[in-house]
């Protein structure tokens, strides 16, 4: 007994040891790293400050990997807004014929024509440009796992990320009478007509 | 190994190592967006991002290098309980591993490609790839590296009293 206590304590330090390095590791990519400032490089000709703002949503289009494409003209009713906030995160809620999808996410980079969006479910590139004050993004077939292509136009309605008072109200109507789905783009919906 | 580790525990190293982590935390918890930090929206769920004022402004960026490197180092050290040349190790030894990782983000298409597949969906693993992709390599973080290897060398240095250091003076004399 005596001699098992004391091989313990003589490999206690080794655990110890093999202990500390994984919590290291492990912290090491639990928290994403330090995460310093912006690199060199050329400077972006947009920038998330340009992006930041209320926008709603004009136009859309969804081009299903069968075949299927639905535009704005194929439903009853849509409607969307998102919100672009100065740190970055984003928020995006879109009604087509009573179903609402929303997300929300981090913008973690703006590069020339693409944004790296991070969502606890996936991280991923989509495409925008923006012309004035309207703002068209355009997300592929494959991203995220999705069968579908997705382009979206939205016009920024005001350069502040508050919304407005008849925005809040038609978000609370939203949530009372609507379904709410999983996903966040428009075509989401879709997947869940008959 | 053996001169370099013994079965005594430097309580004081590991406390401030982890009293110094405790603050590095604190970056993930208030002055960065949950969404950016794995273990704050997959682990602990909690954030005060928004709910309280920015605490640690610019320096937040690059503090959680400094912190991580010193902290593990001095709770390393302090419970294998060894000699200068072991402090040496350690310290040199979490300053590659840091510094591998943080170069991993400037190559990230090389270091992506060596994760393996079964990474997936293991808790903190399956972050490792996000880690490198979506990481932000900085020469600032390699200086607050460096530095913090260098001041918990000095803090092991001066928290040694009555350690292995000590007691091989005292066994010599």
């Amino acid at each position: 007994m005596k001699k098992a206590r004391k091989g313990f304590i003589k490999t206690l330090p080794y655990l110890c040891l093999v202990g500390v390095i994984a919590l290291g590791l492990m912290t090491i990519v639990g928290t994403g790293g330090g995460g310093g400032g912006g690199g060199g490089g050329g400077a972006p000709t947009i920038t998330l400050n340009d992006l930041v703002g209320t926008y709603n949503l004009t136009a859309f289009t969804v081009a299903y990997d069968d075949g299927l494409t639905i535009t704005q003209e194929d439903v009853d009713s849509y409607s969307g807004t998102m919100l672009i906030m100065p740190d970055g995160s984003m928020s995006q809620t879109v009604e087509t014929n009573g179903f609402v999808v929303s997300f929300q996410g981090t913008i973690l980079s703006v590069v020339t024509d693409t944004l790296r969006i991070f969502t606890p479910e996936c991280t991923y590139d989509l495409g925008f440009e923006l012309d004035g004050n309207v703002l068209t993004t355009f997300f592929l077939s494959g991203t995220c796992g999705v069968n579908w292509s997705e382009v979206d136009v939205w016009e920024k309605t005001s350069a502040s990320t508050s919304l407005s008072k008849a925005d809040n109200l038609a978000f609370e109507e939203a949530e009372k009478i609507e379904e709410t789905i999983p996903g966040g783009a428009v075509g989401s919906i879709w997947n869940f007509l008959p | 190994m053996k001169s370099i580790i013994s079965n005594r525990v430097n309580i004081l190293q590991v406390l401030i190592g982890i009293a110094v982590l405790l603050v590095g935390s604190l970056v993930y918890l208030i002055d960065r967006t949950p969404y950016q930090t794995y273990f704050i929206y997959r682990i602990a769920n909690i954030s005060l991002y928004n709910a309280l004022p920015n605490l640690f402004g610019h320096i937040g960026n690059s503090l959680p290098a400094f912190i991580h490197v010193f902290s593990f180092i001095l709770i390393t050290a302090g419970f294998i309980f060894c000699n200068k040349k072991g402090y040496l190790i350690i310290c040199l030894s979490w300053f590659l591993i840091d510094c591998v990782f943080e170069l991993g983000q400037k190559f990230n298409t090389w270091s992506s490609k060596i994760i393996p597949d079964w990474f997936a969906g293991i808790p903190f693993l399956e972050n490792t790839e996000n880690y490198f992709l979506q990481g932000t390599f900085d020469f600032i973080d390699l200086t607050a590296i460096a530095f913090g290897t260098v001041i918990a060398y000095f803090v092991l240095l001066t928290t040694n009293k009555g350690g292995y250091h000590e007691e091989s003076k005292k066994r010599v004399y």
